[in-house]
């Protein structure tokens, strides 16, 4: 088996997983229905790519990637700097929000007791 | 004069009483704010069962926020209680509060009073560097000449609160406030304080001062 095919079967696996934890996630309610299926599209688009890699073809050609690998080693970083991005925005959002109630709630436990 | 004395608390059981009994002498109103300690700290600052007629006011955030927020929460807290005058000290010992008194007088004729502490030989070494580095750093970005950036013992008026309010909820916040006070051209002075330094594992770390360092280079460029 070549390295290629590994990494095929490796993306399947993974694709194959991440399916089943989205699924279980949306069992528990913790997705709603379009996040779940957003989610799973995603998961099965990966899966698809990992059998036909060569149905990407048409967009990495034009790019002139010595390899496909080196095409999604690329994407995938893109990906992952974006994802960083969007879930720092997400933390400082929530930590602002808990911090605006956690004071709030402070100042008026204290003002209950005084009156 | 409505005088009031902030005190930021996180995990001081072991602190916090002698200090707020040691502010009683110089000022009523004691705002103690319990910055989501695990310990007995809200307890303690409480005074125990069958204590509670203490005029000492103790807020609890439910989860540790820092030093900045817990602040703000003091002092929003105190100007919500027609406060004039607030001085702001640590919990755990490190300021002495017989000094209040000469915060005090000295807002008789500024808006904003910074300290410094007395170089001593207790000072840890990685403290005294960290320091020297960002006191030399802020004057360079920001042009403010003040001696110990990040001493947390200052006082200021209600309408200098209104004017210099942080948004940092980190120890940024002392810089953040000396920004603030130049950005409005407040009046200052400095005063010299003794420090006693208790626990060396407590306040400031050196991750801190390479965040406030970083932060200090952001405002700079980006504000």
């Amino acid at each position: 088996m070549n390295t290629t095919l590994w990494i095929q079967l490796l993306g399947i696996i993974f694709g194959l997983g991440m399916i089943y934890f989205t699924f279980v996630k949306y069992k528990r309610k913790e997705l709603r229905k379009q996040e779940f299926l957003m989610w799973q599209l995603c998961w099965s688009i990966l899966i698809m790519i990992a059998i036909i890699p060569s149905i990407l073809d048409p967009i990495i050609a034009p790019l002139n990637f010595y390899r496909r690998l080196d095409f999604f080693v690329v994407i995938g970083f893109f990906i992952l700097l974006g994802l960083g991005f969007y879930n720092y925005s997400l933390m400082k959002k929530v930590e602002r929000k808990v911090e605006i109630l956690v004071r709030k709630d402070a100042i008026r436990k204290e003002e209950e007791k005084k009156e | 004069m409505n005088e009031f004395v902030v005190i930021p608390a996180h995990n001081e059981e072991n602190n916090v009483v002698e200090v707020i009994n040691k502010v009683k002498i110089y000022v009523d109103n004691i705002i103690v704010i319990d910055d989501g300690s695990t310990d007995n700290t809200y307890d303690k600052a409480r005074g125990g069962e069958g204590r509670e007629e203490r005029s000492v006011s103790v807020l609890k955030h439910e989860v540790n926020l820092g030093k900045g927020a817990a602040l703000k929460t003091g002092c929003d807290f105190a100007l919500k209680q027609g406060a004039e005058k607030i001085v702001v000290i640590d919990a755990d010992g490190q300021h002495n509060p017989k000094e209040i008194p000469k915060f005090l007088e000295a807002l008789q004729n500024n808006e904003i009073v910074f300290s410094h502490r007395t170089k001593s030989k207790a000072m840890p070494f990685v403290l005294k560097f960290g320091n020297d580095f960002i006191n030399k750093f802020s004057s360079f970005l920001f042009g403010v000449n003040i001696k110990d950036n990040q001493c947390g013992y200052r006082a200021f008026t209600s309408d200098a609160y209104k004017k210099i309010r942080w948004s940092a909820s980190d120890y940024y916040m002392e810089t953040e406030m000396i920004i603030n006070a130049g950005k409005h051209k407040l009046r200052y002075t400095e005063i010299p304080i003794e420090t006693i330094y208790a626990d060396k594992y407590k306040g400031t770390t050196v991750l801190d001062g390479v965040k406030i360092v970083l932060k200090m280079l952001t405002w700079r460029l980006l504000r």
